[in-house]
């Protein structure tokens, strides 16, 4: 099972309501392109897709509260793994490690930079998202943020972006 | 030291090749290849000669099964076989008095006994009644959610297992009605809400206590996606994700 992340879920479904249609953003599109491309080698390769439940909170809070129900019906065909005990252990470990690197690459700073880098939200989610998808031992996690999260996961899952467009990397021999 | 080749021989209760389920029988070579590997730690695919622990054969008539390891092995045979004649598994690694505790509670569960190779001229007969101490520090347990794919339902007792994305091997337990259930989903991907039991040391989950069985609509990913897409209509239309995403995670105001 594969992990993605909460942009790439977007980038997704955009890839199936374009159906030739542009957005007048060249890059948004390139995206999009990116994600088709993704999908049609997930499908060819008969892969199911996990969504983290913070991911799957991050796409669903963006939609009025009547039409949350429909959106969260809409993701059955998804596994939404939760941020469960075993997470939150990884979570800890590697929110450590990275502390730690921060420490280390900011001499002379110390636990204040620490704690302020434990604070910012993109940290809290972003640690919770790639906790799951190790917790839950999936085999990659797709995210349009690789720097980050792969700073974050301390090498324990690959975490690799959206394919070139022509690009057949995933899972061809 | 044990030989390369050796025999395993299960005693008592329906111990014999043609009232034998595969699936039980697959689980105690299973756990005492965990065992074995997990005392003497070698990568399976250094060598080049065939598998770490082989099953050459059964012997007929009987339920006894002819096992090769690998050189390497050897010492981790006779220290499980000294263990269990000397009823003392505090001095294996915690993966191994794993394993052998589940293969204690399969022999206990089908009645049987496993007679292992002799250590020292000593018989050793693995029984259901062994009490192997795990120790609480090293599992851990807790509500969640699984997902993989089922195998390995049915056979004598009603067994579940449920593969992980990445191989892992779950073990799952529950009652008769969803036993059942994953019967009819046998190799069909889907999630299993229950109490699991995860490995303190890689946080590996190994076995999972069910309550519930989730299905996933059919279809593949692409259906999944469409529809997505058919919900969300045309609100994402035009949005950058990367964008959304970053104003969601950014502490700015």
């Amino acid at each position: 099972m594969i992990a993605l992340d909460t942009g790439i879920l977007i980038y997704g479904l955009q890839s199936r309501r374009a159906s030739g249609k542009t957005s007048g953003d060249a890059g948004l599109d390139a995206r999009i392109a990116r994600a088709s491309a993704l999908i049609d080698e997930l499908q060819s390769a008969g892969k199911r897709c996990m969504i983290p439940a913070p991911a799957a909170w991050e796409y669903v809070l963006d939609f009025p509260m009547e039409e949350q129900p429909k959106i969260w019906t809409s993701l059955a065909g998804f596994a939404i793994p939760p941020f469960d005990h075993a997470a939150a252990r990884i979570a800890a470990k590697l929110a450590r490690k990275y502390f730690d690197s921060v420490v280390a690459s900011q001499k002379g700073h110390g636990k204040r930079d620490v704690k302020r880098q434990g604070a910012r939200s993109f940290l809290r989610v972003d640690m919770q998202i790639v906790a799951i998808a190790i917790a839950h031992r999936a085999e990659k996690l797709y995210t349009v943020d690789v720097d980050d999260f792969t700073a974050l996961s301390a090498g324990d899952i690959p975490v690799v972006g959206l394919p070139q467009e022509h690009q057949k990397t995933l899972f061809s021999d | 030291m044990a030989a390369n080749t050796f025999e395993l021989r299960l005693t008592g209760h329906n111990a014999s090749p043609e009232r034998l389920d595969v699936t039980d029988v697959y689980a105690i070579l299973k756990a005492y290849r965990e065992a074995l590997l997990a005392i003497c730690p070698i990568d399976s695919n250094a060598i080049p000669t065939g598998p770490a622990v082989a099953l050459l054969g059964i012997t007929k008539g009987s339920a006894k099964f002819r096992i090769h390891v690998a050189r390497r092995l050897r010492p981790a045979v006779s220290t499980v076989s000294r263990a269990v004649i000397q009823d003392d598994f505090d001095g294996l690694p915690a993966p191994a008095r794993r394993a052998i505790r589940s293969m204690v509670s399969d022999l206990k569960e089908a009645g049987q006994n496993l007679v292992l190779p002799p250590y020292r001229r000593k018989s050793a007969v693995l029984t259901g009644a062994v009490v192997i101490e795990v120790g609480e520090a090293e599992s851990y347990s807790g509500r969640t959610t699984l997902y993989g794919r089922v195998n390995l339902t049915g056979g004598g007792r009603g067994r579940a297992e449920l593969i992980l994305g990445d191989g892992t091997v779950v073990r799952v337990t529950g009652d008769r009605a969803i036993i059942k259930q994953l019967g009819s989903n046998l190799y069909d991907e889907v999630g299993i809400d229950g109490i699991a039991r995860w490995d303190a040391n890689t946080n590996v989950p190994d076995r999972i206590e069910a309550d519930r069985i989730q299905v996933f609509p059919s279809g593949d990913i692409g259906h999944a996606f469409d529809r997505l897409a058919e919900a969300a209509g045309q609100h994402w239309d035009s949005v950058d994700a990367a964008e959304y995403v970053r104003a969601l995670r950014s502490d700015d105001e």
